[in-house]
């Protein structure tokens, strides 16, 4: 400290000049020669700064000429006593210095405001000697008398750096307020503010600190006390961090200044504060030099320590990219991240920390090839960093939620095997069996869960294994199983977070079994017992649901109407499944309150189902024979919704708007002359206007009718057009399924374009499943895979089993089935369908077709000709199957040369006039003739024939 | 005594080279017209001679001094006329012109805020030492960094671009060549000069992203990729700009907002560009009201908001 002050010696307030040429003023008479050459030596060190010199000098002054009259003289005394108490203070000799203080005071004690600074130096000698209650005693009665403003405020700033140390932070805090309420310059006020940031800090009060931030003047602050503001700064924010306040962490964050510029603004702030020094060092010395002085000296220190220190700016930077990330602001943070990443002024270690952090936020923000391939390019820059493990899982675990799950399963299991001993090890294998089961292959899945389960069996992590470990039994529909793990793991689990997932999922397995009161039980105990958890909604709308199964129509109305409008896309079904319970029980007016509430909701208008809405409430006031009112509803929801893609019942709404046309719009004036007028009309107008939305359900309703009517073959040119001129982006979900079948069984590439678009956005919705056939389809068509496309099915018939591709998919399921030679399980599944009393008509036709094909392929030709038999008696309202299968019986009996059977079957064919333009007139002859040729040559062996099956 | 190899042309007669005086003359007209007095004393004191030491120890006052093809001409009173002569640049160890004082007076009237006043003065002077700079001090051309903001805020950027472009090569440095940097990129972004204004900026960017922070380059970047409708690349500049901004207030800060929010609605992030809207409005960050163009988005921004429900 010595050194110190000797090394700022000539920034120093010239104390000297204070009471020097005093010294030699006339009216003082100096008796001793040698006495007055001492007093020169002293002045003389004084003169040169060296105080501590100075100081001795007069210590050695006193002790030899302390008794001495000249050196008593009052005059000479007043005159050195000053100059002497800041020499020894100044030589941190506080004791000496305190006593100086005190003679000075006591000399002076009737001139209050001279006694300013003498006061001061009091506190501050105390304060130097650790004695901060008599400290805070004397800067209270300098900043009580003290008339400058300045000096009041500096005396209440170490005031309260006193209290502070006292641990008295309220006080302190009260006494800066004060302090802030006076005239004091900007300087000495920033100080201030940013003391009372540093008070509130150590007590803790962050809401306080908080506000003085939000007061402060940070370009003054940063200005007059640079340091002290920034680390204040940083140190709240650090602390608002850990406690998870991440947006007012960045605030504080993004009000530090990085080290370099730091080091700037203190360097400025030392030029400033060295020209006001050396302005005001001309005059007298005071309070608010010796404060200029000291702030000085802490600058000078700040940045000496700032050269030496480490660069803090990288950490800086590294956590305001987490608060970024943190706030859900992912593209802040990746693009801090990635300058971090690439900054070469920065070390490796923090380049690699932003690097790994970059591939974070851009997984946050679902830009997966981004992410992987920042992911890839961090493998490639790193290779032995320790964080490439988890780097690898953060890859697997976003090729999981782009359900690029095969992928995700060939990093998870090179983790498993190439790091044995990491602590992530669980979590990998959870994470590899949670992917099989995303990809049913439920065998290895279980596999994972169950070497999962031996990592840790104690973790909080078993729970969710265990727990996905029962839905793979739920999910290969082994509900049985799963319930059992479910039952154990409720009774194992009360306490864990995952309880009411634990409870819902098992009342799930219930409702699955038709054990409909255990899954009631379990539901109204789940929806008491945690009302707020994200679960209830679900659970309240399975429950409604068991009630309607049960008949308990009212039960269900009050459990679907307890989820509230916030609560999601639950809200939505239970709205319109209590719409259907009105339906059901006729109550026209409750359901169209329903109706007219949810139209009603504040945010009705971006709600997803309103056009559905609209007809249902169009529908109910058609019920009443209201069809001025119904029609107005639809015409509603067409305008408003029949061009957006996310609208819904816009087909059902149109052909409730067919119905209604002949009778409630056709008289009117405008109106076109009848409802495929007024299509053609609107379909034209929709493509000139650019409705493309409008154009392409429009065509698509079209060609849906189309392909139900025998009469109307443009069913297909109409999705081509389609496909022809409206972008993928602007369809709604049918269509997308519509155009993407019409190209799928053409067996074009394109389709597969529309499905990932149809899955991709709209994964919840029931048209998807246009995109599971379709994609099986192509599996068929193009890649020749059948176990692919059976995959796909499955897809189907789990996802989508009400869609209208249903008989279909049974369909194309048994004759892929057929190709893999599984002849058994084909039988099976083709008596079921033949069971199945939705399929009735042309669906069974083209079943017996099916059985008829397998029996062929399976050997056995007697049992394919008896259902082709079948369809040509049953089903011969469509002449083209019929047709087929006297054809393809013809063709079998030649095969068992029954000649007189394949004869017959011909003449039956030839008898059906129909059938004529159903098959080639040429071959068809040829093949008579062939057959009657064959039957002259054999004929005694005719008798053998086999009879067609009944 | 003249050095051997000095070139010596001694020409005799009158009118030869007028240089200063033609400037100090009243029928020259400069930009910005002074107090006479005032344009009197600064044209009297940038007339006094001028001293040029040669390496050889010789040197010569002249009142005269031009720069051409690497020879130094300098004229000089001789025997009633005038004699010029030619030196090659590379035997010059110094030149001092004279206006030391009128710098202080214009560095006065710039501290002042006397913008035209300064001006004025800085002019005279830019005049007098424009075809000396390379051969003078770095801290003269320096000194001309501020001349070339005077006339930028003056609505004339294409003349301090010229400036600029006048003193750049002799501005070495970093501090200085920043400056510079960012007056001619306010200059070609107003004079909508994209191409210059995209390369300025991405040099400047990439030179200065650690440094001390400045939003500009970052503003008019973004800005210009906005207007040639490169909505991704708009975002992420204007983004950068914030994120790597650490003041409240920083320069062109809420530029780099409105950029952003404005983008981010163009690419349909609409509660992104909410996001980014509020993050002004709780920063006390005033939407910009320069230029006027990017003004009036702001009632466009809040409109879409509205219609999104989110305003």
């Amino acid at each position: 400290m010595i050194l110190v002050a000797y090394q700022h010696a000539q920034y120093r307030p010239k104390i000297w000049r204070w009471g020097f040429f005093a010294l030699f003023l006339p009216c003082i008479p100096i008796s001793a020669q040698t006495l007055q050459n001492q007093i020169d030596q002293a002045f003389e060190f004084l003169k040169q700064g060296a105080i501590l010199a100075a100081h001795q000098q007069f210590t050695q002054m006193a002790a030899d000429y302390g008794m001495s009259e000249a050196y008593q003289k009052k005059e000479l005394q007043d005159q050195l006593r000053p100059i002497r108490a800041h020499t020894a203070y100044f030589a941190q000799d506080f004791p000496a210095a305190l006593d100086l203080y005190q003679k000075w005071i006591q000399t002076e004690k009737s001139n209050q405001p001279a006694l300013i600074l003498p006061q001061f130096q009091l506190a501050r000698c105390y304060q130097a000697l650790q004695n901060s209650e008599k400290a805070c005693h004397h800067y209270q009665i300098v900043h009580t008398h003290a008339r400058d403003p300045n000096e009041a405020a500096i005396a209440k700033l170490y005031h309260a750096k006193q209290l502070h140390a006292l641990k008295q932070y309220k006080d302190a805090q009260d006494l800066l307020q004060q302090a802030l309420l006076g005239k004091a310059s900007t300087f000495i006020r920033s100080a201030i503010q940013v003391y009372a940031l540093k008070i509130a800090l150590t007590a803790e009060d962050l809401k306080y600190a908080q506000d003085l931030v939000a007061e402060i003047d940070w370009y003054a602050s940063i200005q007059y006390v640079p340091r002290e503001f920034t680390f204040i700064l940083m140190a709240l924010a650090d602390e608002l961090y850990q406690r998870g306040n991440f947006a007012a962490a960045l605030e504080c964050y993004r009000s530090v200044l990085p080290q370099q510029q730091l080091r700037e603004k203190i360097n400025q702030a030392i030029i400033i504060r060295s020209h006001q020094i050396k302005a005001a060092s001309h005059s007298s010395y005071s309070i608010r030099l010796q404060y200029a002085q000291e702030q000085m000296d802490f600058l000078t220190a700040a940045s000496l320590s700032l050269s030496s220190e480490p660069d803090y700016s990288a950490s800086l930077y590294l956590k305001m990219g987490q608060c970024w990330l943190l706030t859900g602001r992912h593209q802040e943070a990746a693009i801090l991240f990635r300058q971090l990443s690439a900054a070469n002024s920065f070390s490796t270690e923090v380049r690699s920390q932003a690097h790994y952090r970059w591939v974070l936020a851009l997984i946050e923000g679902q830009l997966w090839d981004q992410a992987k391939a920042c992911a890839q390019d961090f493998m490639r820059a790193y290779p032995a960093h320790p964080l490439q493990p988890e780097l690898r899982y953060l890859v697997a675990q976003s090729l999981e939620r782009q359900s690029k799950f095969q992928a995700a399963i060939e990093i998870l299991e090179s983790l498993i095997k190439n790091y044995p001993d990491h602590a992530h090890q669980q979590r990998w294998q959870f994470s590899c069996g949670y992917s099989y089961t995303r990809l049913e292959s439920f065998e290895s899945a279980r596999t994972f869960y169950r070497s999962a389960l031996l990592v840790d069996p104690q973790s909080a992590l078993s729970i969710k294994i265990r727990l996905w470990q029962a839905l793979s039994y739920d999910f290969a529909g082994d509900h049985a199983t799963s319930q059992t793990m479910l039952e154990q793991l409720q009774a194992a689990a009360r306490s864990a977070p995952l309880y009411p997932e634990i409870l819902f999922r098992l009342a799930n397995v219930y409702y699955a079994q038709k054990a409909y009161s255990k899954s009631q039980a379990i539901l109204i105990d789940l929806c008491d017992q945690f009302p707020q958890h994200t679960r209830n909604p679900q659970a309240r709308v399975l429950l409604g649901d068991i009630y309607g199964i049960r008949g308990q129509l009212e039960n269900a109305l009050a459990s679907y109407k307890g989820i509230g409008p916030q609560q999601g896309s639950s809200f939505e079904y239970a709205l319109f499944q209590t719409v259907k319970i009105y339906k059901m029980m006729e109550q026209l007016i409750p359901m169209r309150q329903q109706l007219e509430h949810y139209l009603a909701l504040p945010d009705a208008a971006n709600r997803p189902r309103v056009s559905e809405a609209l007809y249902w409430l169009g529908w109910s006031y058609a019920q009443t024979e209201d069809h001025t009112k119904a029609v107005k509803h639809f015409e509603d929801a067409l305008n408003r919704f029949d061009d957006d893609p996310q609208a819904q019942a816009i087909d059902a709404i149109l052909n409730a708007y067919q119905s209604y046309y002949p009778q409630t719009i056709q008289n009117r004036p405008e109106a076109p002359k009848d409802f495929i007028r007024w299509l053609d009309i609107r379909t034209q107008l929709a493509l000139q206007e650019g409705h493309l939305t409008r154009y392409a359900r429009l065509q698509n309703f079209r060609a849906q009718k189309a392909q139900k009517s025998t009469a109307d073959a443009t069913g297909e040119a109409r999705l081509l057009l389609v496909h022809q001129k409206v972008p993928i982006e602007r369809q709604p979900p049918n269509t997308l399924g519509s155009v993407g079948l019409c190209l799928a069984k053409r067996g074009y590439r394109s389709a597969q374009k529309y499905f990932d678009y149809l899955l991709n956005n709209y994964p919840e919705r029931p048209e998807r499943g246009a995109a599971y056939y379709g994609q099986a389809l192509l599996a068929q068509k193009r890649k020749k895979d059948p176990r692919l496309a059976l995959s796909q099915l499955k897809l189907f018939f789990r996802e989508t089993p009400l869609h209208d591709c249903l008989a279909q998919a049974h369909l194309l399921e048994t004759e892929l089935l057929i190709q893999i030679k599984d002849f058994e399980l084909a039988r099976t599944k083709l008596m079921t369908f033949l069971a199945d009393k939705r399929f009735r008509g042309k669906n069974h036709a083209f079943a017996l077709q099916q059985y008829a094909v397998l029996e062929t392929q399976a050997g056995l030709p007697k049992r394919a000709i008896a259902y082709w038999q079948r369809i040509y008696t049953l089903y011969r309202a469509h002449p083209e199957l019929v047709a087929q299968a006297y054809w393809e019986s013809y063709l079998l009996f030649c095969q068992l040369e029954d000649y007189l059977a394949a004869e017959a079957s011909l003449v039956e064919m030839q008898n059906d006039i129909r059938l004529g333009e159903h098959c080639q007139k040429a071959e068809f002859e040829a093949a008579l003739k062939k057959v009657r040729i064959e039957i002259q040559n054999r004929q005694p062996l005719s008798s053998a024939s086999a009879a067609p099956m009944s | 005594m003249m050095p051997a190899s000095t070139v010596r042309s001694l020409l005799i007669g009158m009118g030869c080279l007028l240089l200063l005086y033609q400037a100090a003359s009243s029928d020259f007209n400069f930009e910005i017209a002074l107090e006479s007095d005032v344009h009197e004393e600064i044209m009297t004191e940038l007339s006094r001679p001028a001293l040029i030491r040669l390496k050889n120890g010789a040197h010569i006052i002249g009142h005269s001094v031009k720069l051409q093809d690497q020879q130094l001409i300098v004229g000089t009173s001789s025997q009633g006329g005038e004699a010029r002569f030619t030196f090659d640049i590379q035997q010059l160890e110094q030149i001092q012109l004279p206006g030391k004082t009128v710098q202080k007076q214009a560095l006065q009237a710039l501290q002042n805020q006397q913008s035209q006043l300064a001006r004025g003065i800085l002019e005279r002077l830019y005049y007098q030492r424009v075809n000396l700079l390379p051969l003078l001090p770095e801290a003269e051309s320096q000194f001309f960094i501020a001349y070339a903001e005077a006339v930028f805020t003056a609505n004339d950027a294409a003349a301090a671009l010229g400036i600029c472009q006048k003193i750049q090569a002799q501005v070495k440095s970093k501090l200085a060549q920043r400056q510079l940097q960012l007056v001619a990129l306010k200059c070609y972004d107003q004079l909508q000069l994209d191409q210059n204004s995209i390369s300025l900026s991405q040099e400047f960017i990439t030179a200065n992203r650690w440094q001390q922070h400045n939003g500009l380059a970052y503003y008019v970047l973004a800005k210009t990729y906005y207007k040639q409708e490169a909505y991704q690349s708009s975002l992420a500049t204007a983004l950068e700009g914030i994120v790597l901004d650490t003041r409240p207030f920083g320069s062109y800060l809420n530029a780099c907002y409105a950029i952003a929010a404005l983008s981010a609605l163009q690419l349909k992030q609409t509660e992104y560009a909410h996001c980014l809207y509020l993050d002004m409005q709780k920063s006390n960050l005033d939407w910009p009201t320069k230029p006027s163009a990017l003004a009036k988005f702001e009632k466009i921004l809040i409109q879409q908001l509205t219609e999104h429900g989110l305003h």
